[in-house]
């Protein structure tokens, strides 16, 4: 996956490390030093443009203006001014997300990763995940061709977890919401039926990550 | 240009045109006099000194040039006639004691008379033709009727006849000609026509217009004497109390305009005051913040430049690098960091009168900025951290950076005082089922760290920021970041509680509704 990604950064030591790290997760960083030369590009040639608000030239708003009028493009704004006026701002003109400055590379990658993340597919009442798939009308599972046999609650708590993968899902969501209050309650008991329901999956079951503190994840699998 | 000069010049200036109106009107109402004063004069001489009578007797040589100045052969121009050559020359010069005192001069200087008849048509062959103009008007049924006229010695090159009729000198060019109908059965002497260089008095006064503009201008000038020195007085106390910084008051009493300027200006001085006192405290506490915060810096700095100097030595000699001593140095760089984050937030809390932005602030989104921020940091003490949100977003009204900071500064503590291989989670719910409308949140953050006892979170949520005790870096020094998340909260009525989590560590729990 050699995302293309449009850094617009003023800052040459900034900008090096940035599309150092981008280059090294893999993907195929173009950087600018100034805005009026951002303002020349087409931005949908791009699948995500990293974008610092203090910049020569145009002003980072300009830039984003310019995006917003040329594309969907996912955009993520750099501010080293942690004022909330500029935030707001930035994702008033369309700004996807922002950060402030000093950041962790590592941040920057999670960040533009998560936004990278394609969205589930579902068609027609099925979620895949991975081999996984689930017919929420049918309530049928299936891993690859074969069919896992599942209980209510454990069917429901598979879906779930499934409809938000890779996003941590709290016990005390899935007792309010999944399990049936009447006949059966508390955190004991959903353990128990996540327990199960990992055996019953195999393999792909340990890709249901207890998450500390919080709850239970399906982790997302590349294909 | 000073008050009384300003006063005095608009008098002056309402004054001029006021002057010259009554001049105008008192030198018309002493013309009108003076020639109502010649008419009865003329008249006066024509009955009582039997003028007409003497017309009647010869109106053929009746007439001539008078001249009450000159007396001498001129006069003999008026004999007019047998009976009484001496009476008619003397019925046309008024004798002194036969008239009264104030008549006694003549109001015509220099003078002729001529008599005619109904048609206008003198008898005597030296008469002038009568006027136009006064004939006009007196054949209107006027009785006497008056006009200026050239002075005949002006026109005298236009007059061959070097004779009598040559009117005396006078002094002005200034002619008067009077027509007059006579009350007379005498065919001949019907209307007469006397002219003359009119005597006026002399205006004698003519400063009176002035008295009262001068009057006007004395007492203004005077009037305005205590106010111009009370403006003075104001002015100085003004320029003391300016020198003082405003501290001594301006002391001009009396319940007029100027006392309420002082007032005015007291009210004025009160407030300069407050301000500049409000501004020497506040730069006095942002000296001592910047003092404080540069020592918190320095200290994690001095660290960190300490850190970086032994890797160079050891990556200078090929020894191998201690994975902690990188991980301290990323550390101690991320809590530099922090500091400044708040320095802004805390800039922005102190100034009381802030008014709290009302955006939509996504909570969702601020939780995972939050948590990711804080990840690089726990992975390389080892620290799992994590975070659940719904899948509707949360959002609430307030301002996105001092939430975020807030939250921020919760979880930082929870990075930086857990124990190694430690654990954070950060849980963000939306208040009541879903679908229903939201009506607040909760989000905690939960660690299985050391924790704080009882005791110690109670005293907490006392300290203040400026306190150097709450500045210490230690466990239990939360202080400034704390503070800040503390006094957010309160500025979006937020609760926050600090409670012992059910691992044992810390869990702080922000909500609202």
């Amino acid at each position: 996956m050699h995302y293309r990604i449009l850094i617009v950064e003023d800052d040459e030591e900034l900008g090096k490390q940035i599309v150092g790290h981008f280059r090294e997760a893999g993907f195929d960083p173009t950087w600018f030093k100034n805005g009026d030369a951002a303002l020349m590009v087409r931005p949908q040639d791009f699948d995500l443009i990293v974008l610092d608000l203090m910049l020569p030239g145009a002003y980072g708003m300009d830039v984003l203006k310019h995006v917003r009028q040329e594309a969907d493009v996912p955009v993520l704004v750099l501010s080293a001014r942690n004022e909330t006026t500029d935030k707001v701002r930035a994702l008033e003109l369309g700004a996807d997300d922002y950060m402030t400055k000093p950041f962790w590379p590592e941040e920057l990658l999670a960040r533009v990763q998560a936004r990278l993340r394609r969205p589930v597919l579902t068609r027609s009442g099925v979620i895949e995940v991975g081999s996984l798939a689930i017919d929420t009308v049918g309530r049928q599972v299936s891993i690859g061709d074969e069919t896992v046999e599942l209980t209510r609650v454990e069917f429901d708590l598979l879906t779930a977890l499934a409809k938000r993968p890779g996003a941590a899902i709290s016990r005390t969501w899935l007792v309010d919401n999944v399990l049936d209050p009447e006949r059966e309650g508390g955190t004991r008991t959903l353990d128990v039926h996540i327990s199960r329901l990992r055996k019953k999956l195999g393999d792909v079951g340990r890709t249901i990550a207890t998450v500390w503190g919080v709850g239970y994840r399906l982790e997302p699998q590349s294909t | 240009m000073t008050l009384r000069l300003r006063l005095a010049l608009t008098l002056l200036i309402a004054a001029i045109p006021l002057y010259f109106a009554v001049s105008w009107f008192r030198a018309d109402i002493e013309r009108r006099r003076v020639e109502a004063r010649i008419e009865g004069w003329v008249v006066d001489q024509m009955t009582l000194w039997g003028g007409i009578a003497a017309c009647a007797d010869g109106p053929e040589s009746w007439g001539g040039n008078l001249s009450p100045e000159r007396r001498g052969p001129r006069r003999e121009t008026l004999r007019t006639g047998r009976r009484s050559p001496r009476r008619g020359a003397a019925a046309l010069f008024p004798d002194s004691e036969l008239l009264p005192r104030s008549q006694k001069r003549p109001p015509l200087a220099a003078s002729l008379i001529w008599a005619y008849d109904k048609t206008f048509v003198s008898r005597n062959s030296r008469a002038p033709a009568f006027p136009d103009e006064l004939r006009r008007r007196l054949e209107q049924g006027i009785d006497v009727a008056s006009q200026s006229g050239e002075h005949p010695r002006a026109a005298r090159t236009t007059e061959s006849n070097d004779g009598p009729s040559k009117p005396p000198a006078t002094s002005t060019n200034e002619w008067l000609e009077f027509g007059m109908r006579l009350h007379t059965r005498e065919e001949a002497c019907a209307y007469v026509l006397f002219a003359g260089a009119p005597r006026w008095p002399k205006d004698q006064l003519w400063w009176m217009p002035l008295v009262a503009p001068a009057a006007m201008l004395v007492i203004v000038l005077l009037a305005a004497g205590p106010m111009v020195g009370r403006i003075r007085q104001l002015t100085g106390q003004v320029g003391e109390s300016a020198a003082t910084h405003y501290e001594t008051q301006v002391t001009v009493g009396g319940r007029d305009e100027i006392a309420g300027l002082a007032h005015a200006f007291n009210r004025a001085g009160t407030q300069v005051r407050a301000h500049l006192e409000d501004v020497e405290a506040r730069e006095r506490t942002l000296r001592d913040f910047i003092a404080n915060t540069t020592h918190d810096v320095m200290i994690p700095l001095t660290v960190l430049q300490g850190h970086l100097s032994d890797l160079r030595k050891k990556a200078g000699t090929g020894e191998s690098v201690n994975v902690r001593t990188i991980a301290s140095s990323l550390n101690e760089a991320h809590y530099i960091g922090s500091i400044l984050q708040n320095l802004s937030a805390a800039a922005k809390l102190e100034n009381t009168d802030l008014q709290i932005r009302q955006d939509r602030v996504d909570l969702n989104a601020l939780v995972e900025r939050s948590v990711e921020r804080h990840r690089p940091l726990a992975s390389a003490r080892g620290i799992g951290i994590d975070y659940s949100v719904p899948e509707q977003v949360v959002e609430v009204l307030g301002d996105v950076t001092l939430i975020e900071q807030a939250v921020s500064n919760v979880i930082h503590n929870a990075v930086r005082y857990n124990k190694e291989q430690g654990n954070i989670a950060v849980l963000l719910e939306a208040n009541g089922r879903p679908g229903a409308a939201q009506s607040g949140f909760r989000l905690k953050v939960i660690d299985d760290g050391p924790g704080i006892d009882a005791a110690e979170r109670e005293r907490l949520f006392e300290r203040r920021f400026r306190g150097s005790a709450a500045r210490t870096r230690e466990p239990g020094g939360l202080g400034l970041g704390l503070y800040i998340a503390r006094d957010v909260c309160e500025r979006h009525n937020f609760g926050l509680s600090l409670n012992e989590s059910e691992f044992g560590g810390l869990e702080v729990e922000f909500s609202s509704g």
